[in-house]
């Protein structure tokens, strides 16, 4: 819960919202759709940074940024015309792993229960018993509201990229048949 | 941060009490803007409302129930009406989101969607939030105050400092694994490596 890793995981959940956005007209879908993926990313995110120091080691290092996950998916990066600063600002806040991994969990309960279990009590939880419900236990609405972030076929390319990483990181109780 | 500084008396010794009690405060505006409002104000205000409401029960429910349940012997029922009230604001919310705001049903609907709403945020702050208070020490509220600031912020509008160069170079992938590398070096030297 500490602050220290908010700028990867907001710029990270927007890379994805973005990447996967439903084109909902409506207002709710998108919100949820966001407060979905921000949950997996936060997950993520705690699992791979699990210390106060991994995360201020990575804050000092960057998160390395969108340059890959751009090119892999052909996301707007690409749109005629250079990007303008404030576009490009945020991409060098995404963390490629962290994104799959988000993915991973979003796609697979199993991953999404082992993880949510595994930074239970990791330090950026402070003690404090925080639920990714919309991540471990998503209801109708959620999953309508994020139909490609959530489509396995569709996030695959990115899902593979660092899936055995997460894997490896569970351990192996957690290792399903992939 | 433009969208942060709207609720304006943010502060970082502010406790999760008062910053969702303020939340509410803003439920309850935005509710009277989209009534006064027509067209496409209306549509942008009520867009507006949906979102704040979407990310402040994300919140309620991934920091503040989970400790309420904890905190206080009933906190396990209190918690559960909660979420009960919750759900059903969400089926009326869910179908005014498909709805035109120029719809003659809209404005009915939204009035009931904001009864049942408000109704909820008064039963959280007299039956939850003022018993978490009570049985919570202060710094811990501060922090669960900073977890809701934090699942609510935005994307940073500066680059890295670091990385600027590198994120738009075809190098980055060999520069993430340096910087890997890196990470673990400095982990294993401060004997935090698992
Ligand atoms: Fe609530
Ligand atoms: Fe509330």
């Amino acid at each position: 819960m500490s602050a220290d890793l908010t700028p990867l995981i907001a710029a990270t959940t927007q890379w994805l919202t973005r990447a996967y956005a439903p084109g909902d007209d409506g207002a709710l879908g998108p919100a949820l759709a966001e407060a979905q993926a921000r949950q997996a990313v936060t997950a993520a995110a705690w699992l791979r940074y699990p210390t106060e120091l991994d995360a201020a080691l990575v804050m000092i290092s960057g998160p390395g940024g969108s340059g890959r996950l751009d090119w892999l998916t052909g996301a707007d990066c690409a749109a005629p015309g250079a990007p303008d600063e404030a576009e490009h600002a945020w991409r060098t806040w995404v963390d490629e792993v962290v994104a799959s991994w988000a993915v991973c969990l979003l796609t697979d309960p199993d991953l999404a229960d082992a993880t949510a279990a595994a930074v239970a009590d990791c330090e950026h939880a402070f003690g404090l018993p925080v639920r990714f419900r919309r991540v471990t236990a998503p209801d109708e609405r959620d999953r309508r509201a994020a139909p490609l972030l959530r489509h396995p076929d569709l996030v695959a390319p990115l899902a593979a990229l660092h899936r055995a990483d997460l894997l490896e990181r569970l351990g192996t109780d957690h290792v399903r048949a992939a | 941060m433009a969208e942060r500084a709207r609720g304006g008396a943010e502060r970082a010794d502010e406790d999760v009490v008062q910053l969702l009690k303020r939340q509410h405060q803003e439920i309850r505006d935005l509710f009277a803007e989209v009534e006064a409002a027509s067209g496409q104000g209306r549509r942008e205000a009520f867009g507006r409302l949906v979102r704040l409401l979407a990310v402040h029960e994300t919140a309620e429910e991934e920091v503040v129930h989970p400790a309420a349940r904890r905190a206080f012997p009933s906190g396990d029922k209190v918690v559960d009406d909660r979420l009960r009230e919750e759900r059903e604001a969400k089926e009326v919310l869910s179908e005014l989101d498909g709805m035109d705001t120029d719809d003659p049903d809209f404005m009915p609907t939204l009035m009931a969607l904001r009864d049942d709403i408000l109704a909820h945020a008064d039963s959280e702050e007299r039956l939850e939030f003022e018993r978490l208070r009570e049985s919570t020490e202060p710094h811990k509220l501060v922090r669960m105050a900073k977890a809701v600031r934090a699942a609510e912020a935005m994307a940073p509008t500066h680059p890295h400092p670091g990385t600027e160069s590198a994120a738009r170079s075809i190098l980055l992938g060999p520069f993430a694994a340096v910087m890997d590398r890196t990470r673990d070096a400095v982990r294993k030297a401060m004997g935090h490596d698992k």
